[in-house]
């Protein structure tokens, strides 16, 4: 595992602020809430508040560019195509395809579902969250491996398209610094034994 | 994949951010405890791509639907989907679905201008939308508002009705109008349907009913011949209806009537025609003098000249058509031959050919709908009475007197209304599932709905319309609404089918039902009420409809059973709806009346080959795609995903074009440029280009940019152009276009 990364537990906080930011056009709700919770936390690393802190300098002064980029990359998907369901990159791009199914069947096995029921259950947000709670957890490696295979493997060359495509310095760097942290955690389970 | 609960975690958690806040609070944000597990569940719908709504067995699982397939023991579809019913997943998940609301922050509008759209709720978006209707009626009165949609579903119509709409304008000119106007006065009523299985004689102008995938006409077309029945197919192009049909004849584009008027004068002159009914049901013996004598001028040998059928074919096929029957020529839709200009002559003439063989409600013949009546809304929660209706109509149908009778409008003149004949009346537009490549000239139309100042849409999809949106509403897909449908295709007996929703409206779409109760219970309270003062709630509507129709107590009950026929005899009518009749009409007087033939009398196409356009440029729509809507779905994109030109290889030839060869064809309004594909299925003085592809939004990911737009080349016409040309039933003269052809 990286330097930068000295433990699950800091990946998890990422994973679930990147999630919860990705949930919503309201981006700056999202970093809020997770500032907060990270102020409030004495034993959170470093590296996690640096992280945020930057991610925070970015951000627009006027919050509807925020809001405007987001609807242009991720729901409005056709000039960057960019669209956050997993689903959506398959080789027949559909939704509540096979990954929506797969998705529901790794949160039932930890009890839960997500809140909203008419929407597919594979969306980046959701799979971030659910994989930061695997993380934090302490979920075995080959839980991990295997959720990644299943479910993450397809974002970082989307978050590396949405590196390219953005016009905002915010989302550029929310999808470099989360690029990074996926393919370092793939790494250092991918060395762990199962 | 196969998990087995670890049973390690509870939703609180004990990870290393324990408690309350645990990942800082967007695990409980997004999560919540897993509901019991329901397992795969199988409904009974009825498909939505088109009309017929063929039965469909949905199987669906954790909200999300499977698997479509046919249902077993359903008549439309025979338990099989046509290619677009099988695809249908496709229209629901299509990952570029509008999904919330969204609201225009670049007041530029244009294909190319990135529309800056916000996401907003429901709530802005209505109260917006009604704000600014509400504000342009006042200002300007209920002229000013312009709504391009159906009149369904029937709350829908209740909410224009009860804020005075003129303006509702729909295809109906592409499609029906002409069929719906003509056949009112010759035959009376709206809806027909054709009994192949039962006929021995079928002719068919135009109609190309195998490549169309309406399985149950198809079907019905397949068993006439099993059962013995001739088929004579008349097209410019070697169709898949024409390869199954026992002759085919290459007829010149816009000269069916001539042919249709040939085969009249023979059945006349020969006395081939059906006495019994046409002296008894018919107002033949009113007009005989008449009637004979104008028909006397369109032997066979005249028609030869105008539509390259050989005369002693058109002689003869009329002799076997008299004599032969039941024998039938069904008039449908959007049929090749009924897009001329010479549209109301050639459905009047196809009408007389039915009249005259008289299978006009028989068997073997086309029929009358036995299509039950639903207790609309209106019937249900009678409302206060409606205000006048007044304004200019800004397609100007109101020229067109039996077109104004119609309560549909006119697509091919809306252009011309708002940038021409009425500039500025319109202030606030509505556009609901319909796209500018439904339109003649599509970028004109564009044009036109940029100049008006607030333009709402609703839509599945980002269309090239939505594009142009102030404020774009996601609207829903037929999986995700309920409704009662009366089937109105194969309907000699009365048949309901309960479209249910299989899965709720994904994302934050509505069905358009929801909005026009939002709407109207800001801009027209009065008319959403119960008598005890409370809002209307359309599922108790439904419900209490499915109960005045017996098919249940509520329409979870009528949605158990998915299906209900009510098995009656079909008995021959022996009195027609004709408006001051009970007869069907021949002569019809109230053509004249409005402007119009009594009879029918030849004209010619809009435009005849020249010179400068020596071509005759025809579209049409291909069997995988449903018009414009089914381009963006994956599977029937990838079966067609773009459009060629079709040309003969003698034509190529003589212009030096190859397979493949990209190729420019220009009209007097536009150009478009595609490849060429050479067959011999398409006469040497044509050009065919299928309609649907072409969408410009980029916003399709699927369709977006391919292909070219087949309405580039077809001229739009002015209300002026229909009167002068006597095109009183408003054909929109799509197959009306004549271009030339160069190689690039």
């Amino acid at each position: 595992m990286s330097e930068r990364l000295s433990a699950p537990g800091d990946l998890a906080v990422w994973f679930a602020a990147v999630g919860r930011v990705l949930a919503s056009p309201d981006a700056a709700a999202g970093l809020r809430v997770m500032a907060e919770g990270l102020a409030a936390r004495a034993n959170a690393r470093s590296g996690v508040r640096e992280e945020l802190a930057a991610l925070w300098a970015e951000f627009p002064g006027d919050p509807q560019e925020a809001h405007r980029e987001y609807v242009r990359l991720f729901l409005s998907p056709g000039a960057a195509p960019c669209p956050l369901w997993q689903s959506a990159h398959g080789d027949e791009p559909q939704l509540m395809g096979p990954s929506h199914h797969s998705a529901i069947e790794w949160y039932r096995s930890e009890g839960i579902e997500p809140g909203v029921e008419n929407e597919p259950a594979d969306h980046a947000s959701l799979l971030l969250v659910f994989f930061a709670h695997l993380l934090d957890s302490g979920a075995p490696a080959e839980w991990i491996q295997r959720y990644w295979r299943e479910h993450l493997a397809w974002l970082p060359k989307v978050l590396a398209r949405i590196e390219r495509e953005t016009r905002l310095p915010f989302y550029a760097r929310l999808a470099r610094v989360t690029r990074e942290r996926l393919e370092e955690a793939e790494a250092f389970f991918r060395e762990t034994p199962a | 994949m196969a998990l087995s609960r670890r049973g390690l975690l509870q939703l609180a958690g004990a990870g290393t951010l324990a408690g309350a806040d645990r990942l800082l609070g967007a695990f409980g944000d997004m999560f919540r405890p897993a509901s019991p597990l329901g397992a795969a569940t199988q409904v009974i719908t009825a498909c939505g791509v088109c009309s017929p709504a063929c039965g469909i067995k949905a199987t669906v699982e954790n909200n999300a639907l499977r698997f479509v397939e046919g249902l077993e023991g359903d008549f439309s579809g025979r338990g099989r989907l046509c290619g677009k019913g099988a695809a249908g997943a496709g229209f629901l998940y299509d990952p570029d679905r509008l999904k919330y609301p969204l609201k225009r922050t670049n007041p530029r509008k244009g294909i190319d201008e990135d529309p800056g759209w916000v996401r907003i709720t429901w709530q802005e978006a209505l109260d917006t939308i009604a704000e600014r209707f509400g504000d342009a009626r006042k200002r300007f009165g209920a002229e000013s508002l312009l709504f391009v949609t159906l009149p369904s579903p029937d709350v829908w119509l209740r909410f224009m009705n009860a804020i005075g709409v003129v303006n509702r304008i729909d295809h109906i000119d592409e499609c029906f109008l002409t069929d719906r106007i003509i056949q009112r006065y010759t035959t009376g009523f709206k809806s027909w349907c054709n009994d192949f299985e039962n006929s021995k004689y079928i002719v068919l102008f135009g109609w190309d009913i195998l490549a169309k995938a309406k399985l149950v006409y198809a079907n019905g077309i397949i068993d006439a011949k099993d059962n013995g029945a001739k088929i004579v197919c008349f097209n410019p192009q070697y169709s898949t209806t024409a390869r199954f049909a026992d002759e085919w004849y290459s007829i010149r584009p816009g000269s069916d009537l001539a042919v249709a008027l040939a085969m009249i004068h023979v059945l006349l002159a020969e006395n081939l025609y059906n006495k019994e009914f046409v002296d008894q049901y018919t107002n033949f013996g009113e007009h005989e003098n008449t009637i004979r004598t104008h028909f006397a001028q369109y032997t066979p040998e005249w028609a030869e000249r105008e539509s390259d059928v050989p005369a002693e074919a058109i002689r003869r096929i009329a002799r076997e058509f008299g004599t032969q029957g039941p024998a039938i020529v069904p008039a449908y839709k959007k049929t090749l031959c009924a897009n001329y200009q010479n549209a109301s002559q050639l459905v009047h003439a196809i009408s007389i050919l039915n009249i005259l063989a008289g299978t006009i409600d028989r068997p073997g013949g086309r029929y009358v709908a036995r299509t039950p009546a639903v207790p609309g809304i209106d019937a249900i929660v009678p409302p206060p009475p409606y205000p006048p209706k007044q304004g200019r109509r800004v397609d100007g149908k109101d020229k067109l007197p039996l077109v104004l009778q119609d309560g549909g409008g006119m697509f091919s003149t809306l252009a011309d209304g708002i940038l021409n004949r009425y500039p500025g009346m319109i202030q606030a537009g509505f556009i609901m599932n319909y796209t500018a490549l439904s339109f003649p000239q599509p970028q004109q139309t564009l044009d036109a709905l940029a100049t008006i100042p607030f333009l709402a849409v609703m839509d599945y999809l980002p269309t090239d319309t939505v594009t142009y949106a102030d404020i774009a509403l996601p609207g829903t897909t037929y999986f995700e609404v309920s409704d009662i449908m009366a089937r109105d295709y194969y309907a000699r007996q009365p048949q309901y089918v309960a479209r249910t929703a299989v899965v709720s409206p994904l994302f934050e779409s509505r069905s358009p039902g929801f909005v026009a109760l939002e709407l109207g219970k800001r801009l027209a309270p009065d008319y959403f009420k119960n008598p005890d003062g409370s809002w209307i709630n359309l599922n108790a509507v439904l419900d209490e409809r499915t109960k005045r129709l017996g098919l249940g107590e509520n329409f979870a009950e009528f949605r158990a059973k998915g299906i209900v026929t009510r098995e009656q005899a079909f008995v021959p009518r022996t009195t027609f709806n004709v408006p001051g009749t009970t007869k069907c009409q021949i002569l019809v007087p109230q053509f004249k009346d409005a402007g119009g033939d009594p009879l029918p009398v030849w004209r010619p196409k809009r435009e005849i080959p020249s010179a400068e356009y020596p071509y005759y440029y025809l579209t049409y729509i291909p069997a995988v795609h449903k018009r414009n809507s089914t381009q963006n779905n994956p599977i029937l994109n990838e079966m067609m995903g773009t459009a060629v030109a079709s040309l003969n290889p003698q034509l190529a030839a003589k212009l030096g074009i190859r397979e493949g060869q990209r190729v420019r064809i220009r009209s007097r309004v536009g150009e478009i440029e595609l490849p060429a594909h050479l067959t011999e299925t398409v006469r040497p003085d044509c050009v065919l280009v299928p309609h649907g592809f072409g969408h410009r939004s980029r916003l399709l990911q699927t369709a977006g940019g391919k292909g070219v737009r087949d309405g580039d080349v077809i001229p739009a016409q002015s209300i002026q152009q229909c009167v002068d040309s006597v095109n009183f039933a408003g054909s929109s003269c799509i197959m009306d276009a004549v271009v030339n052809i160069e190689a690039l």
